[in-house]
């Protein structure tokens, strides 16, 4: 069955490893939670094995947040960068696993090195070291350096209505130029730094075979996952394969670019870390255009009528400021199909991955993510309404 | 038999409400979420329980017209591989009329039904069949998932409950 799906719905080789491992994973037993104890054990060989002496861990201690990884946070006992050998200092950071399952599938090497492509260029993580196939943790893992900043206001943003993370005007005026601003960076990075990534596939600018990929990986996630089908799904994937535009540049895509995936300093407003670069790709830059306006990161603002995307400003007003920052065209009708793209790919999250991983005990929080697979119909409702939309 | 599951529920989430969570006021942040999560998964059992027959039933019932506008259509374009979808129907109306059928029954045979139909999809064998089916999908899918929508309405994610339809196989308030 496996080679089937695989055959059926190609994808990008690194994807297609990660999902094929997620399938024999599958026919395993249920996760079980590790010790504490055991996965600083794990870690300190790791980083003791990658630095080249022996190194300390203290304070472990389990961090929450987020549904698909598991997270310890610690100090590191070590040199530090430069690695003298008479130097000791203590440095905070952070431990990411897989789990058996999860609701986002995705690779820790393709997010080691995106991470590390955008090293002083995006605030984000410092990571460190990877433990791409699991050699030293039970499943693979991420070192990376503990990020300050929170992810939303500590005082009361005013009453809003909307699922959206609200900031506030004042902190708001603050954070929309460097939102968009990164955004447009971000997708600026110049093709000749992608060699950095080589577990991503590089696009070509005038083909749609990778849009075609990135349409079959969710496809694929769906086909896998699924508890029923639901044949609006069938009919929203036709018309993305049939619809996908050949790209016109190829940019870094974040993929879950949007409030709430980054830190700020509350004081200066300024922001301090992007989070989540697990579904980065080399990709169309409308893909995380139309992210930031999806409904679930709306809300009103304080006028009582106008719609914040991402809790930062019209879609107008954003698409405006990105196009004028980034010297990049937006163009209304590749919106319109990645409008449509980032709806299916969620409601694929939700209605199948989530709802699957909680199924097969996949994970240490499948009450969480069971919980969240109801709002798939939400999202569901949501596809089917563009949708109509764009058929009509 | 007096213990009922509606008791069983009860017990348990007060219980872990009024005991439990108190007691873990210091605990790790994700145990105490979890807590509640746990809490949220009995009531929307507490919730649904007595309305899961109705519900899968009008879920099949909903499934079956769409399935036999389907069937129609594909008959209309002169399809023979229609066949495990009018046999999916005759299963989903066997069940409808048994009288002994559970929750579960009506759950199988909608599951049977979704499967054809989107099996159709995949299968149209041309444009023409393909744009009618989907019309036809496009048009009855709404209420399905307005339907779905408010069987999850105990999970709290909905930001505007009263614009969700009623519906018989709810309990009435």
């Amino acid at each position: 069955m496996i080679d089937a799906i695989r055959e059926r719905f190609p994808v990008e080789r690194e994807i297609d490893k990660i999902l094929t491992r997620k399938m024999h994973r599958r026919a395993g037993l249920s996760f079980q939670l590790p010790a504490l104890a055991d996965l600083v054990t794990a870690t300190t060989a790791l980083i003791g094995d990658r630095v080249g002496y022996p190194v300390t861990l203290e304070r472990a201690r389990w961090l929450s947040g987020g549904a698909s990884k598991l997270q310890v946070a610690f100090d590191l006992r070590w040199r530090g960068e430069e690695g003298a050998a008479d130097a000791e200092t203590l440095t905070p950071m952070v431990m990411r696993m897989e789990t058996a399952a999860s609701v986002t599938e995705s690779s820790r090497r393709r997010e080691f090195e995106v991470l590390q492509l955008v090293d002083g260029i995006i605030p984000a993580p410092k990571t460190h070291w990877v433990d791409a196939d699991g050699e030293y943790l039970p499943y693979p893992a991420l070192i990376y350096g503990f990020a300050s900043g929170v992810a939303k206001p500590s005082g009361d943003a005013g009453k809003v209505t909307g699922l959206g993370q609200n900031y506030g005007p004042d902190l708001r005026a603050k954070l929309v130029p460097q939102f968009i601003g990164m955004l447009a960076t971000l997708h600026q990075i110049p093709a000749s730094q992608f060699a950095a990534l080589p577990s991503f596939e590089v696009p070509e600018v005038g083909s749609n075979a990778s849009i075609i990929k990135q349409v079959n990986t969710a496809r694929r996630i769906w086909e896998e996952d699924r508890l029923e089908e639901e044949p609006v799904m069938e009919l929203v994937y036709r018309w993305l394969v049939a619809n996908a535009p050949p790209l016109d540049h190829v940019s870094v895509v974040h993929g879950d670019y949007r409030s709430g995936n980054f830190l700020f300093d509350e004081a200066s407003g300024a922001i301090t870390a992007w989070l989540d670069w697990e579904g980065a790709v080399l990709g169309d830059r409308h893909q995380d255009l139309t992210y930031v306006t999806m409904p679930i990161f709306r809300h009103i603002a304080e006028d009582g009528q106008t719609v914040l995307m991402s809790g930062m400003g019209t879609a107008e007003e954003l698409f405006d400021r990105y196009a004028a920052v980034s010297q990049l065209t937006v163009d209304p009708e590749r919106l319109r199909y990645f409008g449509i793209f980032n709806r299916y790919l969620v409601t694929v999250l939700l209605l199948g991955a989530s709802a699957r991983a909680a199924q097969v005990a996949g994970t240490h929080q499948d009450v969480l993510l069971n919980h969240v697979a109801g709002l798939g119909y939400i999202a569901l409702d949501d596809l089917l309404d563009s949708f109509r939309k764009v058929v009509a | 038999m007096i213990q009922s599951f509606e008791t069983q529920l009860q017990v348990s989430i007060r219980a872990l409400g009024e005991i439990v969570a108190p007691a873990l006021a210091g605990a790790d942040k994700h145990v105490i979420e979890q807590l509640h999560l746990v809490m949220a998964a009995l009531g929307f059992m507490q919730a649904r329980l007595s309305s899961a027959v109705g519900f899968q039933r009008a879920e099949l019932e909903s499934y079956l017209a769409l399935a036999e506008a389907a069937a129609a259509n594909a008959s209309q374009h002169r399809r023979s591989e229609s066949t495990p979808l009018i046999d999916a129907v005759s299963a989903g109306r066997a069940a409808l009329a048994g009288s002994a059928s559970q929750a579960d029954d009506y759950q199988h045979a909608t599951r049977c039904l979704r499967k054809r139909v989107a099996a159709l999809i995949i299968e149209s064998s041309s444009e023409a069949e393909a744009a009618d089916l989907q019309t036809i999908v496009l048009a009855r899918s709404g209420e399905m998932i307005a339907d779905s929508r408010l069987w999850c309405l105990p999970l709290g994610f909905e930001l505007n409950p009263d614009e969700l339809p009623r519906r018989d196989w709810l309990p009435s308030a």
